[in-house]
C-alpha cells in the first residue's frame, strides 16, 4: 500500500513537473481548475471525536452549570408570590351574580402587585375561534370578512368575530382588610405597549396621542354604523367609564386588548389590574360581578393576586428542570467515568490495546 | 429408440396440476389457462420425448389468400390437442378434461399479449414510426415475400419445423440450368425452382454454417433420435443443401432448425411475425408467464437449444436492452440506388438526441417531476390549501415554495437539453459529397436520402449506413475503423462487389442503376444481408460490403457508397439507447422513505381528526364561545390536519439536494487531481444527481481498449538464441547489442538474422508507401508492432506483391516468395508462412503462442534453451507483455511439393475447409527450430494497475468487458492487475445452453470452495456463453457466480451485450454498477449503468457525452470514487436524513400542541414562520453539511481504501432512518414539553403581563431552530468556520427575521399576530433561561449516544481519525510503547477491512505484489484435501478449471501432491514467503512444463480450453469479411491505385 502511495505521489510529482514545464512554455491550459482551498475542499477543519475525554468533561461541566443555575433560579423565584382565589362556585355558576369572597394573605405582597383573572378549560387556541377576528378592523375599522360580521339586521359588527364576542366581562373590586377601602389599582401597564399603541386603534385617530383629545361622543359617532357583538350588552364606546378621552375606550380598552391577545393553552390567566403599592397581610374582601358563564363548558374561573420576579410569576418548574437536568448530566458523567476506569483501555476508543 | 414407432401422434396428453395463469384478470385467458399445462414441465418434456421423436405438432399451413390479415389467415390442419389429466397425478380441477384447441388458445393469448405489447411499445415511438411507415407502404407483392422469407429453403427441402411455417417460394424467377459443376446432386432432387448456387463465396459460407450447426447438441440429439437412414422425406428435417439457391436470406437461417430443441416446439407458434411465444414458469412466483421471443435468427438457437422446458424460467423480453428487436413484419427493405423515387418512405438522416422540444417540454418535464412522490404530494397540498377554511396555514404557504422549486429544476433541464441540441445540430450539419445532378454536391448530413450515392474521403466518417460500391483501392477495397462502434481500433477491410468495383468514375456512377434489397434496420452491427440486383443479375451482399455510420474511412483515398439506412435506422443509432433518465439509488430510497412518511402523515391526520371528533362531541359541547364556527365534519378535519402536518415531508429536500449536488459536481469539475495536463481536460460531472452513487459502486464495468490500454502496441523485448534484448524503459525497442551481435559474428548471429527476417516476413501486414514513408496496415495490432519493431532495427518490410514480399535488411533488398499462408485461427493460435528464399530454400516460419510453438519444436531441441526461453517468457508475462514465440523449419523441396498439392486441395475444398487446412498445416508445422520470442507491450494507461488494485481493495468487483479476444483480454487483465499470476481463472466459453448451465453449476461450487480457501479467482466468459448465462436457471447461477467473483473478464462482447450485462448485474440485487468506457461502443453500457463514466480520450467524445461523469484518465477513477464518492455519499445521506429530522422535529410539535388545542388544527407557530423554516432558518445547515462535511480527509481515504466499503454499510439503511426518526421524535417531545412547562403559567415577565398564543409558539420555535441548527454541527464530522458560521448564523437569522417580521403590522397587511412579538419574547427572562436549557438538554441525548457509540462501538471513521491524530494518542497513554500500539491499532483496523494490508508482506514477495500479486497471505489447507475431492467428484476436471501456468510458491507441506495435480493439467498457486517451498515448487513447475512440451499433442480445437491460459496468442481478425490470405494474395503495393474522380 505504501508502494501504491509512493507511486501515486510519483505520478503526481511527474504531473507537477510536467505542468510547471508546460505552463512555462505558455501552453494553453485554459481548462485548468484554479487551486483554492474552498474549491478543493481543503478548508481547515477540526474533526470532533466524542471520546471519553470529550464526553466526560463536557457532561460534568454542563451538569454543574445547570445545577448552579437551577439553585439561583430557585432563590430568585422565591421572591415571587401568588394567591389564587377560585370563584366558579359564585352563585353556583349562574350569571349574572354578585359575590363577596374574603381571603387572608399571610405575608405582604410587595409593589407592584398584579391581579389576574384565570380561566380553565377554555380553548382560546381553538383554530376556528382564534382566527375569528379581524386585526384589520381593529386598526382601521373596516368590515371584516368572517361570518360574524353582521348582526340580525345586517349591520356590520364592530369588533367582529368570536374572540371579541366572547370577551370576559366579570368585574372585580378588592377591598383592603381595614374597612371598605378599595384597592386603588390601575389598568395602566396591563396591556403591552405595542398593542396599545400600534395594534389597537380607534377610528379617527391620526397620531397615537390623539385619543386624549377624542371624546366619547366622537367615538360613538364613528361607530354609529356598527352594531356591537351579539353577546355584548355594552356598546363599544361604553367599554370605559371615563368620559374625558377614548384612550381606554373602544378598541383601545385595556380589558378588550388583553382579551384579544388569545392564550396559547386552555388554562390561562389574563392580567386585570396593577396596584403600584404594597398589599399588607390580612383579610381581604373581593367583590365579584360574575357575568361570564363558564359552567356550560366545565370552565373554572379564578382571581389571582401575584408579584413577579425576574423570570415572571411564582413557578419553580424552570429551576427544578435545571437542577434535574444537571443531576442527570452528573450521573451520566459518573457512569462514563466508572466504565472508563473499570474497563478502561478495553472499552474506550483511545485505549484500544 | 425406434423412430418408426414414434411417428408423430397428433394427440398429446398433458397431465398434472392446474397452473395459475398470471393474467388471471382477463376472463378469456383465464378460462384457457385453468386447464393449461402442469407446472412440472420436466414431466411434460419426458412425455414428449417418449411419444414424439421430433415434431409433435406437424403442421401444414394453408394460406387464405383473400384474408389480408396475415395473422388470422394461418390455419392449421390439425386436430386439437387434448389435455387430459394423468390419473396417477391425483385430483384435478373439473374442467381439465375439456378439450382445447391449442391454436385457438394461442390466438387468444397472443392477441392479449400483443395488446399489452402494443402499449409498452408506444414508448419506442421513433422505432415504431419507421416501422409503421413500412407497414403502411406494404404492397401485395411484398406480402408474398413474407413467406418466402420464412421458408428460405426449397420445396424439395422442406422440413417440418413448426417454427417455420412456410410455403414454397413462388417467386417468378428463372431457374438456372443445371447444378454447378463438381457437385454431386442427389438424384432424388428435382431441379430447384430458384436454381443452383454457383457463387463459391456463398457456398463456402454456407458450408461453414452447416458445419457449425452440426456441432450443436440439438443436432446430435436429433441424429440419435432419427438416424440418417431412417429419415423420411417430407417428414423429417434434413440438412439443407448448400448448393441450392435460396432467396434473400442467409443460408445460416435455413440451418437453424437443427439448433432448436424439439421440446420447445410445443410452445412455439406463429413465426410469421418473426416472433414466438412461450409459456414459461417463473421460478420465483410459480406463476406461468406468456413470453414473447422474437425469432431473431441469431438469438433463437441460443434460447432454444437449451432445455428451456426443463428449466422453465425465462427472461421476459425486455424491449430496452436485449439484442432482439424488429417485431415488425419481415419485409425486406427495397431500395433503388440512384433513383429519387423510392418504394417506401425512409427515415431522414437527421438525428435528434435531445430530450425535449418546445411542445414536449412542459408535459415531459412535468411528468418527470411528478414521478417524484414528493412533488405530487406538494401539488396536492397546494391545491388543498385553496379550499377555503380548510388550511390552517393559509393558501399560499405551500404553493409558493413549490413553484420556486419547480422553476429551478425547469431551468436546469432546459439548460442541459440545450447543450444536447447543439451537439445534434453540429452532427446534422456535417458536410458530405453526394451525387446529385451528375456531379458531386456538397450537402449536409441531414439531407441525405436512402438510395443516394455519396463519396467519402480518407479520414471522414460515414454519414449513414452504406453499401460500398467502389473505392480508390484495388478491387474496390476499403479500410475502415469502427472504433466508435465496437471499440476496436484495428482496421477492418471492406470490399465492393466485383460488379460494382469498377465504377470509379463519376460518369459510371451516374449511370449506375441497381435495385437493392436488404433486411430491415436492426441493431446487429456484425451482420448484414441483402442482394444487389443489377439488370436482373442478383448478387448477395454481406457485411463485407457494408459500411457503418460512425465508422471512419482510413487509408483509402475515397469510396463511393449507396445509402442503405439513414438517421435513426442506422445501426449505430439502433445500438444507442435513448438516454435513460437516471435516478440515483438514494433518490429511490428517499422516495420510499417519503412514502413511509406520507403514510405516517395520513395516520396522524386521521388520528387527529378522531381526536377532534372526540373533543367536539364531548369536551367542547358547551363551548358557547366558539359560536357557530366549530362544527366541521370528520373529513374536513382530516383534511385540515393533513395540511397541517404536510411539512413532515420536507419540501426543501429536493432543492437542498439539487444545490448540494450542483456544488458537489463543481467540486469534481474543479478537482486539480483529476485534471489531465496533457489534454487539458478537467473532470466533468455532466449530471449532478448521481454524485452519491459514486460512493456506492459495487461493480465496475470497464472497457479495455482506450480505457485501460492506450491501444498502442510496441515491441519491447525479445529473446533470441538464449539472450534477451531490450529493456522495459525505452519507448521503442532498441538494443545496440542485438545489432552488434548480428554483425560481429556472435554465435547467435545467424539466429538473430533469421529472427528479424521472420519479423518482417511472417505476417499479413500491408505496407503503404507515401512519399517514401512507409506506414503499415495491420489487421492485428501485434503484427503491426512486430513489423515496425523489425523496421526500427533495420529489417524494413516495404513491398508486398500477391506472391512475394520484399524487405530491406541492413540496406539490402531481399525478396521472398510467399508460397503459402497458414492462417491464424483462434484454434490454431499460430500463424505461419511458407516462403522460398532467393537461393531456392523453402522455409516455414511460424509464430504463435508459446505452448503451441513449444509443442511443435524438434525433439532434439536443446532442453536448456527451452528452459531458458521459458523463463524469459515467464518474465515477460510477469511484466504484462504479450508474448509470442517464433520458430522456423526448413522444408525439403520434394516434401514441400507433395504438401503444397494437398494444401491446395484443401484450400479449395468446400466441405470443412478450415479444418482440413488446419490438419494439413499441422503436418509441416513440425520439428521446428525455436528462433526467438518477443514481448509486445500493449501500453496501459497511466496508473491503471494501481487504480484497479485500489478499487478492488475498496470492495469493488471489476469487470472488464471487451470486444477483443480472450487471450488479449486475459493478458490485459493480468497487466492491469485485475488478475494476478496466482489468480485462478474460471473460463466459460460454452456454445450451448446445456453446457453453459452445467459449467456454471460446477463453477459456482468451485467458487464457493475458492472463497473458503481464500484463493483468488476470476471468471472469464465470452459473449456467446454470456448469452446463455442470462437465461433461465443459469441466470441464477450466474448471478451467484458474479457475486462471488472479484474480477470478471468478458470477451467478445458486442456493445449491446455490454449493456445487457450491466443491466443484468444491476438487476441481481439492485447493485450500483459503474461503467467506464471511451468509445461509442461503450455508450450503451454507459447509459445502462447506474453511473456512466466516459473517458475523454482520443476516440472522440461520444462516450463522454453520453456519460454522467467524464474524466480524462482511468486512474482518476480512484479519486472520483474513493474520495468524491465517499464524501458525496456520506454528505448526501446526511443531508437527506437531516432534512427528514428537522422537519419531523418541528412539525410533529404541531401534534403535541393539538393535544392542548382541542384538536382544532390550530398551529402553534405563525404560518409564515412555518413556511420559512425550510426556506431560511434551517436551509443552510443541510447545504453546508452537504458541501463542507468531510468524514475523513482525502489522504486517509486513498490510503485505506477499504473505508470505501465501510462507508456504504450504514449510509442509508433502514436502521439509520429509524434512528433519526426516533431522535426527531424525542427532540420534538422535549422541545415542546419543556417549553410547555416553562411557559404554561404565562407570566414570564417581571412586568406581570402575558404573551398569549404566539409567545409559546415563538419560544418553542426558537428552541427548535437552535436545536436543529446545533444538531447539524453535532452531526458534522469536520468543523470548520463555514459550518460554525452557518449553524450559528441560522439561529441568529431567525432572531433577525423575527425582529423585522414583528414590525410589519400594521404597516403592511401582514402578520398581525406577530405584531411586536420580538420585543415581547426577547424581554422575557424565562425565555432566555429556556434558550440555554432546552437545546442543551435536547442535544445532550445525542451527545451521550454518540459518546457511547464512539467509545464502545467505534466506527472505522472514528478509529481513523484517532489513528491519524498523533498528539491525542500521546496524551492518552504516555506509558504505552508507541510503535506497538500503532501496530496493533492498524492491525485491528486492517482486520476490519475486506483484505489485509500488504504492508506485512515480506520483501521476497515484492515483485509479485508489484504486478498485481495478492495481498493475502494464506496458510491454506493442504492441496490434497482441498482440491482432490473435487477431482474425484469430477472425473474430467482439466477442462473445467484452468489455472494459471505460473506458480510462485506454495505452503503445502505435501509436495508430492503437486505432481499429481499437475498431471491433471492444472496447478494451484498459493503465495507464501517460504523461500524453500517456493523453490521446490518452481522445480515442480519446470518439470511439468518439460513434460507437457514433450507430451501428447492435442488436437487444437479440443485442446483450446485447457490451454487457454498457457500462452498468449496474438489477435487477428478471424472470420473477417476478407480472409487473411485472400487479402495478402490480392494486395500489391506496387500497383498504382485508381485515381478516380
Amino acid at each position: 500500500m505504501n508502494d501504491n502511495l509512493s507511486r501515486a505521489k510519483e505520478i503526481h510529482a511527474k504531473n507537477v513537473n510536467f505542468q510547471t514545464s508546460s505552463s512555462e512554455n505558455g501552453a494553453k491550459q485554459k481548462n485548468r481548475p484554479k487551486e483554492t482551498p474552498l474549491k478543493h475542499q481543503k478548508v481547515l477543519g477540526w474533526q470532533p471525536i466524542f471520546s471519553v475525554w470529550t464526553v466526560i468533561p463536557v457532561v460534568f461541566i454542563i451538569g454543574l452549570a445547570s445545577i448552579s443555575i437551577g439553585v439561583v433560579l430557585l432563590l430568585i423565584n422565591d421572591s415571587a408570590k401568588e394567591k389564587i382565589i377560585s370563584y366558579e362556585s359564585c352563585n353556583n355558576g349562574r350569571v349574572p351574580a354578585r359575590c363577596n369572597i374574603s381571603f387572608y394573605i399571610n405575608e405582604p405582597f410587595e409593589s407592584p402587585v398584579y391581579f389576574y383573572y384565570g380561566i380553565k378549560n377554555y380553548f382560546q387556541n381553538h383554530r376556528q375561534y382564534l382566527k375569528s377576528r379581524s386585526d384589520q378592523q381593529l386598526h382601521e375599522v373596516a368590515n371584516c370578512g368572517s361570518p360574524w360580521d353582521k348582526d340580525d339586521n345586517m349591520i356590520n359588527i364592530a369588533p367582529c368575530g368570536a374572540v371579541a364576542n366572547s370577551m370576559f366581562n366579570d368585574t372585580f373590586s378588592l377591598y383592603f382588610p381595614n374597612g371598605n377601602n378599595l384597592v386603588p389599582w390601575t389598568h395602566d401597564g396591563v396591556a403591552w405597549e405595542v398593542d396599545k399603541n400600534m395594534k389597537f386603534r380607534n377610528p379617527g385617530l391620526i397620531n397615537n396621542d390623539d385619543c386624549r383629545h377624542q371624546t366619547k361622543s366622537e367615538l360613538e359617532r364613528l361607530f354609529k354604523n356598527y352594531s356591537h357583538p351579539r353577546n355584548w350588552e355594552k356598546e363599544i364606546w361604553d367599554l370605559s367609564e371615563e368620559e374625558g378621552n377614548t384612550c381606554n375606550n373602544g378598541f383601545m380598552n385595556t380589558d378588550f386588548i388583553v382579551w384579544m391577545r388569545t392564550a396559547a393553552l386552555p388554562a390561562f390567566r389574563k392580567p386585570y389590574r396593577i396596584f403600584n403599592g404594597r398589599l399588607p397581610k390580612g383579610y381581604y374582601r373581593l367583590e365579584i360581578m360574575s357575568n361570564y358563564p363558564v359552567v356550560e363548558f366545565h370552565g373554572k374561573k379564578s382571581f389571582i393576586i401575584a408579584t413577579t420576579s425576574w423570570i415572571g410569576s411564582h413557578d419553580s418548574t424552570l429551576a427544578i428542570a435545571y437542577i434535574v437536568g444537571g443531576s442527570i448530566c452528573l450521573m451520566i458523567g459518573t457512569i462514563f467515568l466508572y466504565i472508563h476506569l473499570k474497563f478502561g483501555y478495553k472499552s474506550d476508543l483511545i485505549g484500544v490495546q | 429408440m425406434n423412430s418408426d414407432e414414434q411417428i408423430p401422434k397428433k394427440r398429446v396428453t398433458f397431465s398434472g396440476e392446474v397452473a395459475k395463469y398470471e393474467y388471471s384478470s382477463d376472463k378469456l385467458i383465464n378460462e384457457h389457462m385453468n386447464i393449461w399445462l402442469q407446472p412440472r414441465l420436466s414431466d411434460l418434456k419426458q412425455d414428449l420425448n417418449e411419444r414424439v421423436p421430433f415434431s409433435p405438432l406437424r403442421r401444414k399451413r394453408k394460406l387464405d389468400e383473400t384474408n389480408t390479415d396475415f395473422k388470422t389467415s394461418v390455419k392449421i390442419e390439425q386436430e386439437p390437442i387434448r389435455i387430459e389429466p394423468r390419473k396417477e397425478m391425483g385430483p384435478l380441477k373439473d374442467n381439465v378434461n375439456q378439450k382445447v384447441d391449442v391454436d385457438e388458445l394461442w390466438d387468444d393469448v397472443e392477441k392479449h399479449y400483443l395488446e399489452r405489447e402494443a402499449i409498452s411499445h408506444k414508448k419506442e415511438a421513433r422505432e415504431i414510426d419507421c416501422e409503421g411507415k413500412v407497414v403502411a407502404h406494404e404492397t401485395p407483392e411484398i406480402k408474398k415475400f413474407k413467406f418466402t422469407q420464412e421458408s428460405s429453403v426449397q420445396e424439395e427441402n422442406v422440413y417440418n419445423n413448426p417454427l417455420l411455417e412456410w410455403k414454397p417460394a413462388q417467386v417468378d424467377r428463372e431457374a438456372r440450368a443445371g447444378p454447378p459443376t463438381g457437385l454431386i446432386v442427389n438424384k432424388n432432387w428435382e431441379e430447384p425452382t430458384l436454381g443452383w448456387c454457383v457463387d463459391t463465396v456463398i457456398l463456402v459460407r454456407r458450408s461453414k454454417d452447416i458445419a457449425k450447426t452440426k456441432e450443436k447438441p440439438a443436432y446430435v440429439r436429433y441424429c440419435n433420435m432419427v438416424p440418417k437412414i431412417s429419415r423420411v422425406k417430407g417428414k423429417h428435417p434434413t440438412t439443407p443443401n448448400k448448393s441450392l439457391e435460396s432467396k434473400n436470406v442467409g443460408h445460416k437461417q435455413s440451418t437453424f432448425c437443427h439448433e432448436i430443441d424439439s421440446s420447445a416446439i410445443l410452445i412455439t407458434r406463429k413465426t410469421a411475425r418473426k416472433s414466438t411465444m412461450f409459456l414459461a414458469n417463473d421460478n420465483k412466483s410459480g406463476d406461468y408467464k406468456i413470453m414473447q421471443l422474437s425469432l431473431d435468427w441469431i438469438d433463437v438457437p441460443a434460447f432454444m437449444s437449451g432445455y428451456f422446458f426443463q428449466r422453465p424460467y425465462m427472461v421476459l423480453r425486455q424491449t430496452s436492452s436485449t439484442s432482439m428487436d424488429n417485431h415488425g413484419p419481415l419485409v425486406p427493405r427495397k431500395i433503388f440506388i440512384n433513383r429519387e423515387q423510392q418504394v417506401e418512405k425512409f427515415c431522414s438522416n437527421e438525428i435528434s438526441t435531445a430530450k425535449y422540444n418546445a411542445i414536449s417540454f412542459l408535459p415531459r418535464f412535468l411528468l418527470e417531476q411528478f414521478r417524484r412522490y414528493a412533488n405530487i404530494f406538494f401539488l396536492v397540498i397546494a391545491l388543498l390549501q385553496q379550499i377555503p377554511d380548510v388550511s390552517p396555514t393559509g393558501r399560499y404557504t405551500t404553493a409558493m415554495p413549490f413553484l420556486i422549486i419547480l422553476s429551478v429544476s425547469a431551468l436546469k433541464e432546459i439548460f442541459e437539453d440545450f447543450k444536447r441540441r447543439r451537439m445534434d445540430v453540429q452532427v446534422n450539419n456535417y458536410k458530405v459529397q453526394v451525387l446529385r445532378q451528375e456531379k458531386w454536391q456538397i450537402t449536409k448530413w441531414r439531407d441525405l436520402k436512402v438510395g443516394e450515392i455519396v463519396r467519402i474521403e480518407d479520414g471522414h466518417v460515414f454519414p449513414a449506413d452504406l453499401i460500398l460500391l467502389s473505392s480508390s483501392e484495388p478491387q474496390g477495397m476499403a479500410y475502415i475503423e469502427t472504433s466508435s462502434l465496437d471499440g476496436e481500433t484495428n482496421l477492418k477491410i471492406r470490399q465492393a462487389l466485383p460488379t460494382t468495383a469498377d465504377n470509379t468514375s463519376i460518369a459510371q456512377l451516374v449511370n449506375f442503376q441497381a435495385e437493392l434489397e436488404c433486411e430491415q434496420p436492426n441493431k446487429n452491427v456484425a451482420e448484414f444481408t441483402g442482394t444487389l440486383k443489377i439488370e436482373d443479375n442478383s448478387r448477395p451482399l454481406g457485411i463485407k460490403e457494408f459500411l457503418l455510420r460512425g465508422a471512419q474511412l482510413k487509408n483509402t483515398k475515397w469510396i463511393a457508397g449507396a445509402i442503405v439506412y439513414t438517421g435513426h435506422d442506422a445501426k449505430l443509432l439502433k445500438n444507442s439507447n435513448i438516454a435513460p433518465l437516471k435516478r440515483s439509488n438514494i433518490e429511490v430510497m428517499t422516495n420510499h422513505r417519503i412514502l413511509f412518511l406520507f403514510a405516517t402523515l395520513v395516520v396522524l391526520a386521521l388520528v387527529s381528526a378522531i381526536g377532534a371528533q372526540i373533543y367536539n362531541s364531548y369536551i367542547l359541547e358547551g363551548a358557547w364561545y366558539l359560536g357557530k364556527t366549530r362544527a366541521l365534519d370528520f373529513a374536513w378535519n382530516a383534511l385540515t390536519f393533513f395540511i397541517l402536518y404536510n411539512n413532515l415531508i420536507p419540501i426543501s429536500l429536493q432543492v437542498t439536494l439539487e444545490i448540494v449536488r450542483v456544488f458537489q459536481a463543481s467540486y469534481i469539475n474543479q478537482d486539480i487531481d483529476m485534471y489531465d495536463e496533457r489534454s487539458d481536460t478537467p473532470a466533468n460531472a455532466r449530471t449532478s444527481n448521481l454524485n452519491e452513487e459514486l460512493g456506492q459502486v459495487k461493480f465496475l464495468m470497464t472497457d479495455k481498449t482506450g480505457t485501460l490500454t492506450r491501444n498502442v502496441m510496441k515491441l519491447k523485448r525479445c529473446w533470441i538464441g538464449g539472450l534477451g534484448y531490450g529493456d522495459d524503459e525505452s519507448d521503442q525497442f532498441s538494443d545496440s547489442a542485438l545489432v552488434q551481435n548480428m554483425i560481429s559474428g556472435h554465435h547467435t548471429s545467424e539466429n538473430i538474422r533469421e529472427f528479424l527476417t521472420m519479423l518482417s516476413v511472417c505476417h499479413t501486414v500491408v505496407p503503404e508507401k507515401e512519399e517514401n514513408v512507409i506506414s503499415y496496415q495491420a489487421s492485428s495490432p501485434d503484427e503491426g508492432a512486430l513489423v515496425r519493431g523489425a523496421a526500427a532495427i533495420g529489417f524494413e518490410f516495404h513491398t508486398r506483391k500477391p506472391d512475394r514480399v520484399t524487405i530491406r535488411a541492413m540496406d539490402r533488398d531481399i525478396e521472398y516468395e510467399v508460397l503459402n499462408i497458414l492462417e491464424f485461427t483462434s484454434d490454431r493460435k499460430r500463424m505461419g508462412v511458407v516462403v522460398r528464399e532467393e537461393d531456392g530454400k523453402i522455409k516455414l516460419y511460424v509464430k504463435g503462442a508459446d505452448n503451441i510453438i513449444f509443442d511443435r519444436l524438434s525433439k532434439e531441441y536443446n532442453k536448456e534453451m527451452r528452459k531458458n526461453c521459458y523463463e524469459q517468457l515467464e518474465e515477460y508475462a510477469t511484466k504484462g507483455y504479450r508474448t509470442l514465440c517464433f520458430a522456423m523449419a526448413e522444408i525439403d523441396p520434394e516434401v514441400y511439393q507433395d504438401w503444397a498439392r494437398r494444401f491446395h486441395e484443401a484450400s479449395i475444398s468446400i466441405d470443412r475447409r478450415e479444418q482440413k487446412l488446419a490438419e494439413i498445416a499441422e503436418e509441416i508445422e513440425n520439428n521446428l527450430l525455436l528462433v526467438g520470442a518477443t514481448a509486445i507491450e500493449d501500453k496501459l494507461q497511466e496508473g491503471v494497475p494501481e487504480t484497479i488494485r485500489a478499487l478492488m481493495k475498496a470492495g469493488i468487483r471489476i469487470w472488464m468487458l471487451t470486444g477483443d479476444k480472450r487471450e488479449t483480454a486475459i493478458n490485459i487483465a493480468q497487466s492491469s492487475a485485475l488478475t494476478t499470476q496466482s489468480t485462478s481463472l474460471l473460463i466459460l466459453d460454452k456454445k450451448s445452453y446445456d453446457e453453459t448451465f452445467l459449467k456454471l453449476e460446477s463453477f459456482v461450487e468451485t467458487s464457493r470452495q475458492f472463497i473458503r480457501d481464500k484463493v483468488e479467482f476470476a471468471l472469464v466468459i465470452n459473449g456467446h456463453a454470456l448469452h446463455h448465462a442470462f437465461i433461465g436457471e443459469a441466470r441464477r447461477l450466474f448471478a451467484e457466480l458474479c457475486m462471488n467473483c472479484r474480477a470478471v473478464i468478458c470477451c467478445r462482447m458486442t456493445p449491446i451485450q455490454k449493456a445487457e450485462i450491466v443491466d443484468m448485474v444491476k438487476s441481481i440485487d439492485d447493485h450500483i454498477v459503474l461503467s467506464i468506457g471511451d468509445g461509442a461502443n461503450d455508450v450503451a453500457m454507459i447509459q445502462a449503468a447506474s453511473v456512466g463514466v466516459g473517458i475523454t480520450g482520443e476516440e472522440g467524445l461520444r462516450a463522454a457525452s453520453a456519460s454522467d461523469y467524464s474524466i480524462a484518465q482511468f486512474r482518476f477513477l480512484q479519486k472520483l470514487l474513493l474520495v468524491h464518492g465517499t464524501w458525496n455519499l456520506d454528505r448526501t445521506v446526511k443531508v437527506i436524513l437531516y432534512s427528514f429530522y428537522k422537519n419531523i422535529t418541528l412539525y410533529i410539535i404541531e401534534l403535541w400542541f393539538a393535544l392542548f388545542s382541542a384538536f382544532s388544527g390550530q398551529t402553534i407557530f405563525e404560518r409564515w414562520t412555518i413556511a420559512l423554516f425550510n426556506v431560511i432558518f434551517s436551509s443552510w445547515p443541510p447545504v453546508i453539511l452537504g458541501l463542507f462535511d468531510r468524514p475523513l480527509p482525502e489522504e486517509i481515504l486513498l490510503k485505506h481504501t477499504f473505508l470505501y466499503e465501510e462507508f456504504q454499510k450504514n449510509s442509508f439503511s433502514l436502521y439509520m432512518f429509524a434512528l433519526w426518526l426516533f431522535v426527531s421524535l424525542w427532540h420534538s417531545l422535549l422541545l415542546f414539553f419543556l417549553t410547555y412547562l416553562f411557559m404554561a403559567h404565562e407570566v414570564v415577565w417581571s412586568n406581570g403581563r402575558v404573551g398569549g398564543w404566539l409567545m409559546l409558539g415563538n419560544a418553542c420555535y426558537t428552541y427548535t431552530v437552535a436545536t436543529v441548527c446545533l444538531k447539524s454541527l453535532l452531526e458534522c464530522d469536520s468543523w470548520n468556520f463555514v459550518q460554525v458560521f452557518f449553524s450559528i448564523g441560522s439561529i441568529i437569522s431567525w432572531f433577525v427575521f423575527l425582529v423585522f417580521y414583528s414590525m410589519l403590522w400594521p404597516f403592511l397587511p401582514f402578520a398581525s399576530d406577530m405584531c411586536g412579538m420580538a420585543t415581547i419574547m426577547m424581554s422575557s427572562g424565562t425565555f432566555w433561561m429556556g434558550f440555554i436549557f432546552v437545546p442543551t438538554i435536547t442535544l445532550l441525548f445525542d451527545f451521550i449516544v454518540k459518546g457511547i457509540q464512539t467509545n464502545l462501538f467505534p466506527s472505522s471513521r472514528e478509529k481513523m481519525v484517532v489513528l491519524h491524530r498523533p498528539t491525542k494518542r500521546n496524551r492518552v497513554c504516555p506509558d504505552c510503547p508507541q510503535p506497538e500500539r500503532n501496530n496493533s491499532y492498524e492491525h485491528e483496523l486492517i482486520e476490519r477491512g475486506p483484505r489485509r494490508s500488504n504492508r506485512r508482506v515480506e520483501p521476497s514477495l515484492e515483485p509479485l505484489r508489484q504486478y498485481g500479486g495478492t495481498d493475502q497471505i494464506h496458510t491454506s489447507p493442504p492441496l490434497s484435501t482441498t482440491h482432490q475431492p473435487d477431482q474425484e467428484r469430477n472425473p474430467s476436471p482439466p477442462a473445467e478449471i484452468v489455472f494459471t501456468r505460473t506458480v510462485r510458491s506454495a505452503s503445502s507441506p505435501n509436495p508430492p501432491s503437486y505432481g499429481a495435480y499437475f498431471n491433471q493439467g492444472a496447478s494451484v498457486s498459493i503465495s507464501t514467503d517460504d523461500e524453500n517451498e517456493r523453490r521446490r515448487f518452481a522445480t515442480c513447475e519446470r518439470a511439468k512444463f518439460v513434460r507437457s512440451s514433450l507430451g501428447r499433442r492435442q488436437s487444437s480445437s479440443t485442446a483450446l480450453e485447457q490451454q487457454a491460459m498457457s500462452g498468449f496468442a496474438f489477435s487477428q481478425e478471424e472470420d473477417g469479411a476478407i480472409g487473411q490470405s485472400e487479402l495478402v494474395r490480392t494486395y500489391d503495393s506496387t500497383r498504382k491505385k485508381p485515381e478516380g474522380f
